[in-house]
């Protein structure tokens, strides 16, 4: 009995022994966890980043953000408003149903639903679809996009028939959304599966061997953990606990730089980060003003004169941040490289307040994400010592992502000024513009957080997303900058650096719109 | 009548009182004791004044180019900033000062609080004893059988889900008090009611029950007087703890808002750089928060020693 005993335990330790020689496993850390493992339920690039690991999309965007065949294999331009996909074949999704036209109906009617936050990015035109057959499918616009499958690099597809057994809606609000089956479960088609969730502790993945495509990394087993703390995260890539720190606090770049076994991956982002206002004249709620002062241009450029972005660039960032005068990032089709920023000068500012008629100031409430973006409290904080000096007192409140990006797409909640970095998946400035600055209605101003309504403005993006002369398009692509930069609806910061902490032995490559994708990356014994 | 039987009356007599008494003579020859009071009561001085004795006001608005210098001994240093400045170009010096005001308001509170609640609660049981005792006691070691940082987490907790976003950051500081006050009544109320069992079969309140005066006045005129030394022990221990239960709530972030700086916000803050280097940041606060509840401590392990009569020098 014993004997018996003692072979079947020196069995199972060879079992195990073998199973976890092979398994190559990356343990990888952000500050914060997922806020929902539902693709339409947040537009976040982070989270979608991590969950098109899971799922797919029509298209993806490839080490470079090419774009790139994924779910359909090719497609055409029927007519201006009638795009035809073809779609793979053959390819099932974790649970085992098979991917077919119906999937990719759903997908759009859910994304196209009244409580979607993704309409405006990645439905902006689109009006519904129609199956040809199950491996055909049209997506009917109401207006010429020549760009359109440029926004859908992290826009993904359920199952229809797991969707209708899990009481998924197709027309959820916002709020059901969110509560939904598939905020908790996931079932995709792509390289990784979901294994078990701890929310804010631990999510694990394993690899998807039924995948229709090829590996080019090894990695089976993937990790997430969201370390909240900045000094932690550190502390944990230098022990050897994870293997790689998206998000590497920028004050610890030189001590990993100067660590054996790790080194810093960095590089320019696709995100500027920014300062938006509430320009609607309606005073805000709590205050003790009949109107609201940030509807005055001029109260905005003093806003914007009184911010020291230098300071901020070199105390803050460390010097590790590129401060810009546009609201997209060098690298977008569309940038205005020859905008400058109103220079940093206080006199200037009191004069504009004086102007204004606010000579004594007045007070607002700032909201901003705690664990989002670089240093994002610190900025935040900073920031309002320097209104603070033109008399305007500021409130800042500031929270974590997972409440902040739901407060910012409602349209009900009205605040002073907050802080956001966007970064479209179209890498297109006129992403930006129908996201956050066109008019909220319908699909467009999905972001719109600070009520910006500028006829103007919204005439020339729609003419940009139909227009399909690149030199026209381009020609209304910086005449919206300029107007934006003229009117001071936001005060742009800085373009974000990426800064990731990676164990000498892992090979990956990073995306530079902050997105780690798995099947790239190889682990070397 | 001469004076040397007549008991003396009035404020200065009391404290002249006191000088000639054990308890003084017992602290002035115990080195020990007189080293933390002066370190607690210096600290506190420098607190409760930290508006006027802080060379930098942290509250208006600080230059961000000043940001992260190092002490003044360190290179990089200015000597307008004695223990250098933090992330926001902050003094690091007058922060703690009026960190530890808002760490020692929030200690005092949080033990009086507990105190008031404790005490009340123990008599009660201890005076009346039967089912009132039992539900008071039972209640009392439910609450016992959780960490006293996990209670204070969920009246956090219940607290700012109850309230909407804007008064949150207001209410931060009493919701603080009352987070660690009731968590750490439970102590008082054990104590008080093991004191007042013994108390209440003594002559004196047997007398006063037989004159029919009201259970109110006996429990509070009477018998709390008599069990007040072991109150005011616990109490001192107490608040070393609530110092530091303040600290790690704000520590772990469901504390003081960032801009209002106390120990445990500095401590939190402060270490999100202690792998760059800037140590200052973090050590400073934490070596005062050290300082502050040791000096305490040690002052209420003397004031056991001193008020316990079987110990005896």
């Amino acid at each position: 009995m014993n004997k018996l005993v003692a072979a079947s335990l020196t069995a199972l330790m060879l079992a195990m022994g073998s199973s976890s020689a092979m398994a190559e496993k990356i343990t990888w850390s952000y500050s914060a966890d997922l806020a929902s493992l539902d693709p339409h339920a947040y537009d976040n690039t982070f989270n979608l980043g991590v969950l098109g690991n899971v799922y797919e999309g029509l298209i993806e965007r490839g080490p470079n953000m090419e774009i790139i065949p994924a779910l359909a294999t090719s497609w055409e331009v029927v007519e201006p408003t009638r795009w035809r996909f073809h779609l793979r074949e053959g390819v099932t999704f974790h649970e085992g149903q098979a991917f077919t036209a119906d999937d990719v109906v759903f997908a759009v009617e859910r994304s196209l639903s009244a409580g979607s936050v993704i309409k405006g990015s990645k439905m902006s035109s689109v009006i519904g679809a129609e199956k040809v057959d199950d491996y055909t499918v049209d997506i009917l616009l109401n207006a010429p996009s020549p760009i359109l499958i440029n926004n859908w690099g992290n826009w993904y597809i359920l199952s229809k028939s797991w969707a209708e057994e899990n009481g998924i809606s197709a027309s959820p609000t916002t709020e059901e959304m969110q509560k939904a089956y598939s905020a908790t479960h996931a079932n995709g088609t792509g390289p990784y599966k979901v294994q078990s969730r701890q929310p804010d502790a631990k999510t694990s993945f394993v690899r998807n061997d039924d995948w229709w495509g090829e590996f080019e990394g090894n990695v089976t087993e993937v990790d997430f953990r969201p370390i909240g703390s900045a000094a932690t995260r550190t502390a944990a890539l230098l022990s050897g606990e994870i293997d790689l720190a998206i998000g590497l606090p920028i004050q610890d770049q030189d001590r990993v730089e100067s660590a054996p076994d790790v080194h810093l991956l960095s590089g320019p982002e696709l995100r500027v980060v920014f300062l938006g206002f509430d320009v609607d004249a309606e005073a805000l709620p709590e205050s003790n003003l009949d109107t609201n002062p940030l509807a005055d241009r001029n109260v905005r450029e003093a806003v914007y004169r009184a911010i020291n972005t230098d300071a901020i660039q070199r105390v803050i960032m460390r010097g590790k941040a590129l401060p810009t005068a546009a609201m997209v990032p060098a690298e977008f089709h569309g940038f205005p490289k020859d905008l400058e920023r109103y220079p940093f000068d206080l006199d200037r500012a009191k004069e504009l307040m004086a102007a204004a008629g606010y000579a004594d100031g007045f007070s607002t409430v700032m909201e901003c994400p705690n664990n989002r973006y670089v240093n994002d409290e610190a900025i935040c904080t900073s920031i309002v010592s320097m209104l603070q000096k033109i008399g305007i007192t500021v409130e800042l409140d500031t929270m974590p992502m997972a409440q902040y990006s739901p407060r910012i797409q409602d349209k009900d909640v009205r605040r002073g000024i907050y802080f956001l970095g966007l970064s479209p998946g179209n890498i297109d400035a006129n992403g930006l513009m129908q996201e956050l600055v066109h008019t909220r209605e319908g699909n467009w101003g999905t972001f719109n957080a600070g009520r910006v309504a500028n006829d103007e403005l919204d005439a020339i993006i729609e003419a940009a997303v139909s227009e399909g002369d690149i030199a026209k398009r381009d020609t209304l692509l910086a005449q919206s900058q300029q107007i934006l930069h003229d009117e001071v609806y936001f005060v742009p910061l800085h373009q974000q650096t990426l800064s990731w902490g990676v164990k000498d032995d892992i090979d990956l490559i990073q995306r530079p719109d902050d997105v780690f994708v798995w099947k790239y990356a190889t682990v070397n014994n | 009548m001469s004076d040397a039987t007549s008991p003396r009356r009035g404020p200065a007599a009391a404290l002249s009182r006191f000088f000639d008494g054990d308890l003084w003579y017992n602290f002035r020859t115990s080195p020990l004791a007189v080293i933390a009071a002066i370190i607690f009561f210096g600290l506190s001085l420098a607190a409760i004044f930290a508006q006027f004795v802080a060379p930098h006001n942290p509250f208006l608005a600080p230059d961000l180019m000043d940001g992260m210098m190092p002490p003044m001994w360190e290179s990089g240093g200015s000597q307008t900033f004695l223990l250098g400045t933090d992330d926001q170009g902050r003094d690091v010096l007058s922060l703690i000062l009026h960190g530890m005001q808002v760490s020692l308001f929030v200690g005092l509170a949080a033990v009086l609080l507990s105190v008031v609640l404790g005490v009340t609660l123990g008599l009660i049981a201890g005076f009346f004893g039967g089912v009132v005792d039992a539900v008071i006691m039972r209640i009392a070691d439910i609450q016992l059988s959780f960490p006293n940082i996990l209670v204070a987490l969920l009246i956090d907790g219940m607290v700012s889900a109850s309230f909407g976003r804007a008064t949150q950051a207001a209410l931060a500081l009493p919701v603080l008090v009352l987070a660690i006050g009731l968590s750490d009544w439970v102590q008082y109320a054990r104590t008080v009611r093991a004191s007042t069992l013994v108390e209440r079969r003594r002559e004196y309140v047997q007398a006063a029950r037989i004159m029919h005066i009201p259970s109110v006045i006996i429990l509070f005129r009477h018998i709390l007087p008599n069990i007040m030394g072991p109150v005011v022990v616990i109490g001192t221990l107490g608040l070393a703890h609530a110092i530091i239960a303040e600290a790690t709530l704000s520590f772990l972030g469901v504390g003081l808002p960032p801009t209002q700086p106390s120990l445990g916000t500095l401590i939190r803050t402060g270490n999100d750089y202690l792998f760059s280097g800037e140590w200052w940041m973090t050590v400073f606060p934490a070596v005062t928060l050290v300082l502050l509840s040791l000096s305490v401590n040690v002052f209420g392990d003397w004031l056991r020693d001193a008020l316990n009569p079987r110990i005896g020098k």
